[in-house]
């Protein structure tokens, strides 16, 4: 309908976000959760200011270079990574700004629960977790629990600031049916996921409703942490908050708080470094303490083999379960990706780590996944 | 103890999620711990009030059960702000429902220039578009040429030649009505209209509505003002045929690219002025920016929603508010 004045370059939305790896780059869209792999070529085009002057680029490149162009061209028009734009114009579209920041001591908790497990909740929910402004929870049981159980603990972070609550309880039919299971999410509206695992098949049993209410069941059997720290590509989180994070903090634990089944308080279940137990530590003095935030810090960019991957800055990271258990800047051990070849590989069968699986103990744990 | 301390007043609403993170922040500041916060959602009816003015005095001021003198700071949001009839003196007739509603609201509306200071009063919901413009052009600011209607006037219908316009109903574009056994919420979006709809309705009357000259727009920028700070986002609708004359027309599926946007500092120097003019503190401000790179001023939302735009533009503006409160 109307006409557009003749622009002769593009620029990249500062929102799709080049990210080199060791033989390519992915384009991260934060805004529409996803990445694409491109040539390392195709990102070196752009100036510093995420500029390409399509006019001059006509007169620099030959024939099939620009046949090979074009076809990227189109595919960044269509993903709608670049807009056209004159040089002027292109000065009032800032790059994004790159902070990262929390009101929260600490963003979340994981709180481990078997059998044996003595923890005080309404003090750990109501007190301790408020102390730290903590508004998302991971309860995590490796036993079976009854829903009276789960009942109680829900109706406290019913009445608390918390906003979200995940669940990984055990499927067993003696204790509640999926239906019953299913009612019981609904009517708890903090709830955005329960995982049941140990059942007999992998399933949706109850529809997401706007990121809440999802009940699913597994057939994988959850009895220790040990199973944590898979990486994956459906594990990937590419928004802007991630990627912020990303940039200068620790994807997994940055302000992450862990209470193990024995109420001691960790970085993560995984990890064997304790900072006091809930009976007789606060919450706020453990976040605070320096010794505790360092593992906060370790960056992706530091992180051997990450730094050279494409992924880093949408990859989740391990640090419980390393490729070096004596090197803290060692790359996750349950990583299959090799950026060097751009290649999937299965992990737990790679040479190469069969000292660190055995170091965990992860044997067992291994031939299942088979 | 809790005496010495300083009130914060939130005024907004139930469920506000805006309102629900910019306490996040506030809580987070250690300095939070000098005052006392305070929350209501909804209406605020004031039962007792005194309100004066002596000729010794600078200012009129007010004395009532709800606005106490230790708060330092009243961040309005949502909701109303009204003296309250005492039940007892209630009577059912219309002629005195009347009188007295009247006599209230002159004063219910002076009220408002007595409450604390703080970002947002509830009069600036009170604000009308044509009074917006009149203002935004003393500031020499562009903006399409805007009618409101209730009927087809020659004078329009000569505009509407050749052209197109963008229909918009006056105020809140939602209404609820009731359909047999449900509520249903009925929202009107925005519609482009030529010379031919227009004939079909002609010479009808309708409910006054908004009638604006429709721009041709490279792309749209929803800016978060505060005090003299603007914080922009352009959207690119344009591409989107869903979205092009409204983007409130969500496409799900594919957002529209939202991306942070640095308007022209002439162009902020202008805005700035409007909102000093119209003594609006904080709000969210629509601008086109035309295919000749023009830049049309659209509207002011003075209570906006700046969550989107935050999160888009990775901009803390829930932490911008929060910091405002505190200092
Ligand atoms: S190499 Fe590192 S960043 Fe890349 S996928 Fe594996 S864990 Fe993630």
């Amino acid at each position: 309908m109307e006409e557009t004045t003749p622009t002769q370059h593009i620029k990249l939305h500062s929102n799709c976000i080049p990210v080199k790896g060791a033989m390519r780059s992915v384009i991260c869209d934060l805004q529409r959760n996803l990445y694409i792999p491109v040539p390392h070529s195709l990102i070196d085009l752009f100036d510093e200011d995420s500029l390409l002057n399509l006019e001059l680029l006509e007169t620099t490149l030959d024939t099939a270079s620009l046949q090979i162009f074009s076809e990227y061209l189109h595919l960044l028009e269509r993903q709608e990574f670049v807009f056209h734009c004159n040089k002027l114009e292109a000065k009032n579209f800032p790059t994004i700004n790159t902070e990262w920041d929390f009101p929260s001591q600490a963003t979340n908790c994981v709180i481990d629960i078997n059998q044996g497990s003595e923890h005080d909740y309404t003090d750990l929910i109501q007190n301790e977790l408020d102390s730290v402004n903590c508004h998302y929870v991971q309860l995590r049981s490796f036993d079976a629990f009854s829903l009276s159980f789960w009942d109680d603990i829900i109706k406290i972070i019913n009445g608390s600031p918390i906003r979200s609550v995940d669940f990984i309880i055990m499927d067993v039919s003696a204790c509640f049916s999926h239906k019953e299971i299913s009612e019981w999410v609904y009517s708890n509206r903090k709830i955005r996921c329960v995982t049941l695992h140990s059942s007999s098949e992998n399933k949706i049993v109850r529809q997401q409703n706007l990121g809440f209410s999802l009940v699913l069941s597994v057939k994988e059997k959850i009895n220790s942490p040990i199973s944590c720290g898979n990486i994956h590509p459906s594990y990937f989180s590419i928004n802007v908050e991630s990627f912020t994070e990303s940039l200068a903090h620790n994807t997994c634990l940055n302000r992450k708080i862990a209470i193990d089944t024995e109420g001691n308080i960790k970085n993560c279940p995984s990890m064997a470094k304790s900072y006091g137990n809930i009976r007789d530590t606060k919450l706020i003095d453990v976040v605070n303490n320096a010794d505790f935030q360092k593992v906060w810090h370790i960056k992706k960019d530091e992180i051997t083999k990450c730094k050279d991957c494409e992924f880093r800055h949408i990859c989740t990271d391990c640090r419980a379960y390393i490729e070096n258990p004596e090197d803290q800047y060692s790359a996750p051990l349950k990583c299959g990706y090799n950026p060097y070849t751009c290649q999937w590989e299965e992990w737990s069968t790679n040479p190469l780590k069969q000292q660190a699986i055995e170091y965990y103990g992860m044997q067992a744990l291994v031939k299942d996944e088979k | 103890m809790e005496m010495s301390k300083s009130t914060i007043l939130i005024h907004s609403a139930d469920f506000d999620a805006s309102t629900n993170d910019v306490l996040d922040w506030l809580y987070y500041n250690p300095q939070s711990k000098n005052f006392n916060i305070k929350r209501i959602n909804g209406s605020i009816g004031i039962d007792t009030i005194s309100m004066y003015i002596s000729s010794s005095k600078e200012t009129p001021a007010s004395v009532c059960s709800f606005f106490d003198p230790n708060i330092k700071f009243y961040w309005y949001r949502r909701g109303a702000l009204e003296i309250l009839a005492p039940n007892k003196y209630l009577i059912y007739s219309d002629n005195f429902n009347h009188v007295t509603k009247s006599d209230y609201a002159d004063y219910n509306k002076f009220l408002k220039e007595l409450v604390p200071k703080g970002i947002n009063n509830p009069r600036d919901n009170e604000i009308n578009k044509l009074k917006v413009y009149v203002h935004a052009k003393q500031c020499g600011l562009f903006f399409p040429d805007t009618y409101i209607l209730n009927s087809f006037s020659d004078d329009f219908l000569e505009k509407l030649k050749g052209k197109e316009f963008v229909v918009k109903s006056l105020s809140y574009p939602s209404i609820s009505i009731h359909y047999k056994s449900f509520e249903v919420d009925l929202y009107s979006s925005t519609q482009l209209i030529n010379l031919k709809d227009v004939l079909k309705i002609y010479p009808k009357t309708f409910l006054l509505s908004q009638f604006q000259e429709y721009i041709p727009k490279k792309y749209e920028i929803r800016t978060f003002y505060l005090n003299g700070i603007f914080k922009s986002m352009a959207i690119f609708s344009q591409q989107n045929e869903q979205t092009k004359v409204d983007f409130r027309n969500y496409d799900l599926e594919r957002p529209n690219r939202c991306v942070p946007y640095n308007l022209p500092k002439w162009y902020e120097t202008k805005l700035h002025e409007l909102m000093l003019s119209l003594e609006i503190n904080c709000g969210s401000i629509d601008t086109i920016v035309t295919p000749d790179d023009e830049f049309y001023f659209l509207e002011i939302n003075p209570i906006g929603q700046f969550q989107w735009l935050s999160k888009n533009c990775n901009y803390f503006i829930e932490r911008m508010i929060a910091d405002a409160l505190l200092h």
